[in-house]
């Protein structure tokens, strides 16, 4: 009871930043769903005249870029590309972290030396070397920019299970299992895996959070789809009107450094909320 | 007696590699467990009784030696093969906050020994837990619980309750009271006690309290440096120890009677 | 001299409890005095408060919890328990302690005759090479063997008996005037047990240093205790010399206790096999009126589940109960 009462208090305190982080990140994804109902022309199509400073053009709440473009609207279709990206990259990499963790955790021995190898090798490579090779060779689409940042998340997440496995492994109650009879896979993924999944619930956000930064770079250096418009994009093609008019690469800069403190917001807060040190912490 | 022991183990040895080299915590050890007996296996830590419970229990595979259930032999088998037996012989283990899955309700915990080896319809496992909670002395409406609303106690019951719902012949108890009130203890030992002739299931009980041990043991084998030093009927024992190492160990137990002289090991004059 | 009638380590109606929590009292006043040259024993299970009497003495309270009443004297002296500066010259100079896990209580990355020199650094000022002869010496004291090559061993290569003498050492190092042992032995082998026990009365006579004991084990209580302070929820239940609280307890919560230890000299009465408390001990939280054992009392009254009994001294037997197990040979009420 007193620890409810205490652990209550404590979240209530703490979660705020949490809460905040959860409306930005609602925010953004409300202007990824919008989009197309908001701006239902293209935002590469040019709406008023070039380098129009936000407020200035009716037309552009946010001005226009050089072109005449409404930057507006490519915030809001930004969004979905910076969403879409994050999550489905890290989902993948989510799936294939999380088997090479377990089975490497669980079976120890030679099996875990290989995939840890493997793993290794992965890390050792610069990530966004790696992403931006990825790319290189299957070529720029959305698709592949999945593909490569997922290539580049998954060692983290198959460390971070590896450890989680390797310790609950040793639990009495997975022997307990083990002299059921259980079968492993049972035992790995109904016993072991929910009670190795907070840790990886927060690291997935800060993921999400690195692979839309890496995916603006990428957008940015000209590896990104051609055919959509990304913040990366935006930034990329804004860096020429730098001193004129800076407002064409400072917004969609904003919505990047806003959309990945959300996210490391939410990844604090779920962090204390899952911790299984500070939630058992009791009284007497 | 030409009668097959329930249990046959047979110059078990196990051995393992660890940083500093090979070690060697089981040598040897041999003993019969008969149908409805209660065997203790007594020795302090580091003497191998906990090796030997790993190895009885397949978690550890034994280097060399024999091991038979009814006379089947399950020494060598790979856990596929082990799978068969694993309801004969189930076990508690010590710790009864590490031992149960923190994110399974109760009567979750109690069935799935029934899901695993696909026992009964689901309608007679639900009835079965049910039953089995009640023999354990558990609430019934307390199924929908999670472990760590439950006192170290209750969690014992929960983990008995899931070794013996599949009616094992033998329970392989791994120090189930040591880390117990002594109050909550003795609700532990009685429950252990009166589920022996009601299931008539047999127990090979590891310990390391002789005193425990004696109230509640038919047999006792003390365990010293990997190997059985001394096996005989748990109160013939304590009265009259043979081994060396069994005189040291009860020389050093004091027991709580002041109108007794206390324990050699106890009086200061002995330096 | 006139200190037999000072207590060593008087402790007078301490109460503690959990910060920003209503009702959630973990101790619920405690009194208790230790004689010089005493041995009190305090007992109880898990969650009775014991070990936080232990820690409120010497300062060192864990986060969350606060002290709202009770005072601590030191010979007759109010003890600074609130004040961790000057509390940090009265631990291990004037009251040494002892912990369950001796590995827990030594750094694993310095040589334990390093870690006992640090404490005597901390209050005493010898030379370099009195401080470490010093070590050796005390190393010896608590009868290890080859103190010099103990001195310079890392605490992972002694056994937990060697760790626990090595504790000892630190804890008597300045010469406490009292030494506070929490389940000192609770770790350890019997036979090891039995050793470390004789080892600490053999201190006690050699030096009169005052032990407190605190213990769950009864049997240990028995064949080492002077006095027993029993504890049940917060609350001192019972207390008496050694042979009475043996032979003839006054609380139910003490006779159960009694009764519950397997004693294989002693038969076991009403056809089970141990004599078991039934129930468990209540939340802190519980706001019971009453005696906190009322619910798992054979005995329990009205009166009981009402009121908090008092703690009634008669020859020297305290008990708090209003309707204690009669002494042997007195007719029942």
């Amino acid at each position: 009871m007193t620890g409810r009462v205490f652990r209550g208090l404590r979240a209530a305190g703490r979660n705020w930043t949490m809460s905040l982080g959860l409306l930005l990140l609602s925010g953004v994804a409300l202007m990824a769903l919008t989009a197309s109902l908001l701006f239902p022309l293209s935002p590469y199509d040019m709406i008023g005249p070039p380098l129009q400073w936000p407020g200035q053009f009716d037309g552009a709440v946010l001005g226009t870029d050089a072109l005449g473009r409404d930057i507006a609207a490519g915030i809001f279709y930004g969004a979905r590309i910076s969403l879409l990206v994050g999550f489905a990259s890290v989902a993948c990499a989510l799936v294939f972290g999380v088997l090479i963790g377990a089975f490497a955790g669980y079976y120890g021995g030679w099996v875990d030396t290989v995939l840890m190898r493997v793993t290794e090798l992965f890390q050792t490579i610069p990530q966004f070397m790696l992403a931006i090779v990825v790319v290189a060779i299957l070529g720029a689409s959305i698709g592949n920019t999945i593909v490569a940042l997922a290539v580049v998340s998954w060692p983290a997440i198959a460390r971070l299970v590896r450890g989680e496995f390797m310790v609950i492994r040793q639990r009495a109650y997975v022997q307990g299992c083990i002299v059921l009879g259980m079968s492993d896979l049972r035992i790995m993924f109904v016993q072991i895996l929910p009670n190795a999944i907070s840790g990886v619930t927060v690291m997935s956000t800060i993921l999400i959070a690195t692979a839309i930064l890496m995916e603006s770079a990428l957008s940015f250096l000209g590896f990104g789809d051609p055919n959509v418009i990304t913040w990366g994009t935006m930034i990329g093609m804004g860096r020429g009107n730098l001193r004129d008019a800076w407002y064409i690469i400072t917004i969609p800069g904003l919505a990047l450094l806003l959309t990945a403190l959300a996210l490391n917001l939410v990844g604090d807060g779920l962090n204390d909320l899952l911790n299984p040190r500070l939630r058992k912490r009791k009284a007497g | 007696m030409s009668m097959t022991p329930l249990l046959r183990v047979r110059d078990l040895h196990c051995s393992f590699r660890v940083n500093s080299g090979m070690i060697h915590p089981v040598r040897g050890v041999s003993f019969d467990l008969q149908r409805g007996e209660t065997l203790a296996l007594v020795g302090e830590s580091g003497c191998g009784k906990t090796t030997l419970a790993r190895a009885l229990l397949g978690l550890q595979p034994p280097s060399a030696g024999s091991i038979q259930i009814e006379g089947n032999e399950i020494a060598g088998l790979n856990r596929v093969d082990l799978r068969r037996f694993r309801p004969q012989m189930q076990c508690v283990f010590q710790d009864p906050f590490s031992s149960l899955n923190p994110r399974k309700r109760v009567e979750t915990l109690i069935r799935e020994p029934l899901d695993v080896h696909q026992k009964f319809a689901p309608e007679e496992r639900r009835r079965r837990v049910h039953l089995m909670m009640e023999k354990v002395g558990l609430p019934a409406d307390w199924g929908r619980r999670f472990p760590h609303e439950f006192s170290g106690g209750q969690r014992q019951r929960i983990g008995i309750a899931r070794a013996l719902i599949l009616q094992p012949d033998i329970l392989i108890c791994d120090e189930p009271v040591s880390a117990l009130d002594v109050s909550v203890q003795a609700q532990i030992i009685n429950l252990l006690y009166d589920l022996k002739s009601d299931l008539g299931v047999s127990y090979l009980f590891i310990s390391h309290d002789l005193t425990l041990v004696e109230t509640f043991a038919d047999r006792v084998a003390m365990m010293f440096e990997g190997q059985i030093v001394e096996t005989g009927p748990a109160r013939e024992v304590w009265c009259n120890p043979q081994h060396a190492f069994t005189r040291r160990m009860i020389d050093a137990i004091p027991v709580p009677d002041v109108t007794r002289p206390a324990p050699p090991a106890f009086r200061l004059e002995a330096d | 001299m006139s200190t037999r009638d000072v207590p060593l380590l008087e402790i007078e109606d301490l109460r503690i409890r959990v910060r920003n929590t209503p009702g959630a009292e973990i101790l619920r006043g405690v009194s208790l005095r230790l004689w010089p040259g005493e041995t009190l024993a305090v007992v109880g299970e898990s969650g009775c408060g014991k070990s936080m009497t232990s820690l409120a003495v010497m300062g060192l309270l864990p986060e969350g919890l606060e002290r709202t009443a009770g005072t601590v004297r030191l010979t007759g002296t109010p003890v600074p328990i609130g004040d961790n500066r000057a509390m940090r010259r009265i631990r291990a100079a004037r009251i040494g302690m002892v912990f369950q896990e001796p590995m827990a209580a030594l750094d694993p990355l310095f040589p334990v005759g390093r870690q006992v020199l640090e404490v005597l650094n901390e209050h005493q000022r010898l030379g370099r090479r009195a401080a470490w002869a010093r070590v050796i010496e005390l190393l010896g004291l608590v009868d290890l063997p080859d103190p010099e090559r103990i001195a310079r061993s890392y605490p992972h290569r002694l056994s937990g008996g060697q760790l626990q003498r090595v504790v000892i050492a630190m804890a008597i190092a300045c010469s406490p005037e009292v030494l506070i042992a929490d389940e000192p032995t609770t770790a350890l082998d019997v036979t090891v047990q039995a050793q470390i026990i004789r080892l600490l009365k053999k201190l006690q006579r050699r030096t009169g240093v005052g032990i407190v004991l605190i213990t769950h084990n009864l049997g240990l209580v028995a064949h080492s205790a002077d006095r027993v302070m029993v504890m049940y929820a917060g609350r001192k239940v019972e207390e008496a010399d050694t042979y009475s609280l043996f032979t003839a307890p006054r609380h139910p919560y003490t006779r159960g206790l009694l009764d519950a230890t397997p004693n294989p000299e002693r038969q076991a009465t009403g056809g089970r096999l141990l004599n078991e408390i039934p129930g468990i001990v209540p939340s802190i939280t519980d706001p019971m009126p009453g005696c906190r054992f009322a619910p798992r009392c054979v005995r329990r009254t009205e009166a009981c589940r009402a009121r908090v009994p008092d703690f009634t001294v008669v020859a020297g037997h305290g008990v708090a109960c209003f309707d204690p197990v009669p002494r042997p040979g007195e007719v029942a009420a």
